[in-house]
């Protein structure tokens, strides 16, 4: 076996001895890129569905150089949309806005960035590695793990919340608990029961997570420019840092790569996890693990870059461990490069490592380049692309405000996507406003359906006796262990004392008013599912509502009583979560709803006239009244727009845009 | 007083005659675009059957016009189904596809649904008909249907209650009377393998193509013991599991009979493309046989093959809409019907 492997690794680099496959990984790379600072809409599942029909015909390994590289590199270049915009970039890379934006905003979009690629090109090459060594030991790896022993790890994922919840744990937790209530919209699995569905199509398959992320970030940070006219009052961070420096903080960091790569290749075996949870998981991990991460993580600490970016491209890895040696698809993609193997003749699964096995390490060495020449067109791009930090807000937001809607948008091309944006988008602002974090809710979100589903899936399947098998024990060790030392340490940390938040007294406020919202909606999910049979309610309402409702209650008891401002005052810092701005309550009031007309406006626009033809209006007319920009940037703004969503989405790629109602 | 009047004939002729001359000299579908709406995400299976059609497709449509795709999964069909039968307009410029849902949905009665299958124009499907094999795990030993019908809790896989391949389960467990089956949902294809090796899950049932391409082992190794097939349409045997009992065979009244010719013509309906109701009649002939051309193409069968694995299995827009029309409806075998298909417990025979 030994030798055939070596045979069968030395012959996979004999395949690639082929100028036409090296310039297939060139092409491959260069669409990657592409779909990596392109907005959400375009992603790989995307771009393989275009390539596929037209690689088919090629030889083999040209056909797989194009796909590998395409596939390799859009996770490495993804960073740039959260730290530059603060838009979650596509599944894998929404955990890095948490500290990416803060970097991009205080000067250090260089040093971002070049940990991003750095730890990208490190994961990518780790989960390469990962897959050449997996070759013999594959099957019973991914055998190992059943229902149960995934349960206790996306359990174990939940409990990182403890430590994404700042300083606020009660907050944290509501924010968690609403997480998971709205993981439970749509028809439910198990039962056939549709829970919070309401009778309407849309909600039939749940509430979109990608439009959710996107708005509950990107919303926010476009209405941070806003509200502070960066550029215009309040004049940029100047860039500081290098791309080396961030290439340092990583390779200082080599353990951390090491650690989240790991978790970034497990979550690609593993099957069913997805591609949505990888950046969370590793980013819990770091929080958990990192000395300090409870002070800084959150505010534009380097870690809280490194550990999503290495595990989402050492996922990569992982994801064809499953795919080549056992003939799985892990999601989209990987389905679509099954389709592609198999039309070429190749069998993938224990077949093609009996048969193909050259291919497959093929397969590996093109993986590995595609890593290296991704990061190295990431650096390439990266110094000129950090400018964007520099650019004054009238130009953008109305920037952010169309990759939001293109993403949101292209998700299903439904009208209602629009206003789940909105919704979360100002449901985002609140949170950041008064202090709930938004990390746990995505998590919970995220995290939430898998929960329900392993569990369901252990008890169907072994009754109760699945809480004593091996795995299931030693895993829970584990979860508890890590918890219970979390907690304890975070109980003996000394809280500085005098250290005040800056507040104005409209927050205190509002803070009551949401937390009020909340209590309603807990109740109200309490109202409606109490007489649902136990298998449809026990998430949603045991697990989520009640305690949610009753964290909220004793949230508003505090307020109440004068707890929560006594707390306030002795407390150590909190998260990133609260918003910093420095106006006049009056100002900040009028700005703020100033955005949020013209972000419903042009949400309420490409409902009615389309994408095609609201989004360069939208961004003609807010660059130039609300931006006080000259006519002429305005209108080549607003002409890159149009080129954007219409030249690139219709005319090149062929994928259409729905009419707006009133041209229907 | 003749003379106005031939005269008016005259340029009426002259009017309608060039008019009809131009018209019939400029193919309609000239320098136009043709959208196609599927109801499911880009990148899957059936995005692949549908792709694989449009080089052909153009090819065949008088004028050549411009495909183009648009996507709008949700509700398991009914979002587009219900877009195209009332948000388009009836130009023949628009058509819509979606999978085997479009006509479950609407004669069971499922919610959301906004359309009339009695109204929508059928232009054909690439794919109709499946075998689907009912196997279990080589461990446990079921080795004949007698040994497989005696086993108690049985725990048979499946995606979601309502999925395909959990209805399947369900008529199966049904008809075979097995004792105590358990439906145990939420994996996908993969996991379900993965679930039956690890002893997770005893038994599924599966596409037999899917089985042969995707886990060749299963037969090669002997992992699994197949049981029975539902052949769909009826009488259509893959040669590889002609030998296997058909689910017919259990049926013991005219009442489950009729529920399975139901079922089968839910399954043998494809993947039809549709057309709203209002299209104009001679754009919908240009269509049909633009479809019809294509699925007969040699050239089409041999794409189809190369992007999803399979050999295609066309259904022309008559036999499609005959199918749909004299699909079973009596509102005793629809309940009985739901009663399957959900999450309760297996109605007694």
């Amino acid at each position: 076996m030994e030798a055939s492997l070596v045979q069968a690794a030395i012959q996979g680099i004999q395949n690639l001895l082929d100028p036409y496959v090296f310039l297939a990984i060139i092409v491959g790379v260069g669409i990657g890129t592409f779909t990596a600072v392109a907005p959400q809409g375009i992603g790989t599942p995307l771009v393989y569905a275009i390539l596929v029909p037209i690689v088919v015909s090629w030889t083999p390994i040209r056909a797989i150089a194009l796909l590998i590289g395409a596939s390799a590199v859009s996770a490495i270049c993804a960073a740039y949309l959260p730290v530059l915009f603060g838009i979650p970039g596509g599944a894998g890379s929404q955990a890095t806005v948490l500290d990416g934006y803060p970097m991009g905003q205080r000067g250090e979009a260089r040093r971002a960035l070049g940990a991003s690629f750095m730890a990208g090109g490190l994961g990518s090459l780790i989960g390469t590695l990962t897959l050449a060594l997996a070759i013999p030991v594959a099957k019973p790896l991914i055998y190992l793990l059943g229902s149960p022993e995934l349960f206790i790890v996306v359990l174990w994922g939940l409990t990182t919340v403890a430590l994404l919840v700042g300083d606020r744990p009660i907050k944290g937790l509501i924010a968690a608990a609403f997480g998971l209530l709205i993981s439970s919209v749509g028809q439910q699995h198990q039962s056939g029961l549709m829970r919070f569905v309401f009778d309407q199509i849309y909600l039939l398959d749940g509430l979109p997570l990608s439009v959710i992320a996107l708005a509950l970030f990107g919303v926010p940070s476009a209405l941070d420019l806003a509200l502070t006219r960066l550029g215009v009052e309040k004049q940029p961070t100047a860039l500081t840092g290098s791309l080396l420096d961030g290439v340092k903080d990583t390779l200082r960091e080599w353990w951390l790569v090491l650690r989240c790569s790991f978790v970034g290749v497990w979550v690609g075996i593993v099957p069913g996890i997805g591609a949505q949870t990888v950046d969370w998981l590793s980013y819990g991990h770091a929080a958990q693990t990192c000395k300090g991460a409870k002070d800084t993580f959150g505010k534009g600490d380097v870690r809280g870059v490194i550990a999503p970016e290495s595990a989402n491209d050492a996922k990569d890895g992982g994801d064809l461990i499953t795919t080549l040696l056992l003939g799985f698809p892990q999601g989209t993609t990987t389905a679509l490069f099954i389709v592609a193997l198999l039309a070429m003749g190749l069998i993938p699964g224990p077949e093609m490592v009996r048969k193909n096995l050259d291919v497959i390490f093929s397969i590996v060495w093109i993986q590995g380049l595609s890593g290296i020449i991704g990061t190295l067109v990431g650096f390439a791009l990266a110094n000129q692309l950090a400018k964007l930090a520099l650019v004054r807000y009238s130009i953008m937001v109305p920037i952010i405000l169309t990759f939001i809607f293109i993403g949101a948008f292209s998700a299903d091309r439904d009208p209602a996507d629009l206003l789940v944006v909105v919704v979360f988008g100002a449901f985002g602002y609140c949170m950041r406003r008064w202090g709930f974090p938004r990390p746990p809710l995505i998590l919970g979100l995220v995290l939430g359906e898998l929960l329900e589903r392993y569990l369901y899936r252990s008890v169907a399947s072994y009754g109760l006796s699945w809480l004593g098998r091996p795995g299931v024990i030693v895993l829970s060790f584990l979860a508890i262990s890590s918890l219970i030392y979390t907690l304890w340490g975070r109980s003996r940390e000394k809280r500085p004392a005098g250290i005040k938040q800056r507040r104005i007294s409209f927050k205190f406020k509002g803070e009551i008013f949401f937390t009020t919202f909340f209590l309603l909606l807990f109740l109200a999910a309490l109202f409606i599912g109490w007489d649902w049979p136990l298998i449809a309610k026990l998430m949603p309402i045991y697990v989520a509502a009640l305690p949610g409702a009753l964290l909220a209650l004793s949230h508003l008891y505090s307020h109440l009583t004068g707890q929560e401002e006594r707390s306030r005052d002795i407390a150590g810092p909190a998260t990133d979560e609260i918003s910093t701005t420095t106006l006049d309550r009056g100002t900040e009031l009028r700005r703020t709803l100033t955005f949020f007309a013209w972000f419903a406006g042009g949400a309420l626009g490409v409902w009615m006239l389309g994408m095609v033809i609201c989004l360069p209006l939208l961004v003609f007319f807010y660059s130039l009244i609300e931006g006080k920009e000259k006519w002429r940037s305005s209108f080549l703004l607003s002409g890159a727009a149009y080129l954007l969503v219409w030249g690139l989405f219709d005319y090149l790629l062929g994928i259409r845009w729905p009419a707006g109602l009133l041209l229907e | 007083m003749k003379r106005p009047a031939i005269f008016l004939a005259l340029s009426a002729l002259l009017l309608f005659g060039l008019d009809g001359a131009s018209y019939s000299q400029t193919p309609f579908y000239q320098g136009k675009t043709l959208t196609v709406i599927q109801g499911r995400e880009p990148g899957g299976t059936g995005d692949m059957r549908i792709r694989s059609l449009f080089p052909f497709l153009k090819k065949y449509i008088p004028g050549q016009p411009n495909i183009v795709t648009e996507y709008m999964p949700g509700g398991g069909g009914r979002k587009t189904t219900n877009h195209i039968y009332r948000g388009v307009k009836p130009d023949g410029l628009t058509i819509g596809n979606v999978g085997v849902g479009l006509v479950a949905n609407a004669v069971l009665g499922e919610p959301g649904v906004q359309y009339d299958i009695d109204k929508l124009i059928y232009l054909g499907s690439p794919n109709s008909g499946n075998q689907y094999i009912l196997f279990s795990v080589a461990k446990l030993g079921l080795d004949s249907l007698e040994k497989f019908r005696a086993y108690r809790g049985l725990r048979i896989g499946a995606q979601t209650v309502g999925h395909d391949l959990y209805i399947n389960g369900r008529l199966f467990a049904w008809l075979l009377e097995l004792k105590e089956a358990r439906f145990v949902t939420g994996f996908s294809g993969p996991e379900m393998d993965i679930a039956l090796m690890q002893g997770e899950l005893d038994a599924r049932t599966g596409d037999a193509d899917t089985i042969l391409v995707r886990t060749p082992e299963f037969v090669e190794k002997r992992l699994v013991h197949f049981q029975a097939v539902i052949e769909i349409p009826k009488g259509e045997k893959h040669p590889r599991f002609a030998n296997l009992p058909e689910i017919e065979s259990f049926a013991k009244s005219e009442k489950e009979r009729r529920l399975l010719a139901m079922f089968r013509t839910f399954r043998s309906a494809g993947s039809p493309f549709i057309l709203p109701p209002g299209t104009p009649k001679e754009r919908v002939q240009i269509l049909r046989e633009a479809i019809q051309k294509t699925l007969k193409d040699p050239g089409f069968h041999k794409e189809y093959r190369k992007l999803t694995g399979d050999d295609p299995a066309p259904l022309m827009a008559e036999q499609q809409e005959k199918l749909i029309r004299e699909i079973p409806r009596e509102r005793e075998i629809i309940e009985l019907f739901h009663k399957l298909a959900g999450g309760e417990p297996l109605p007694p025979r």
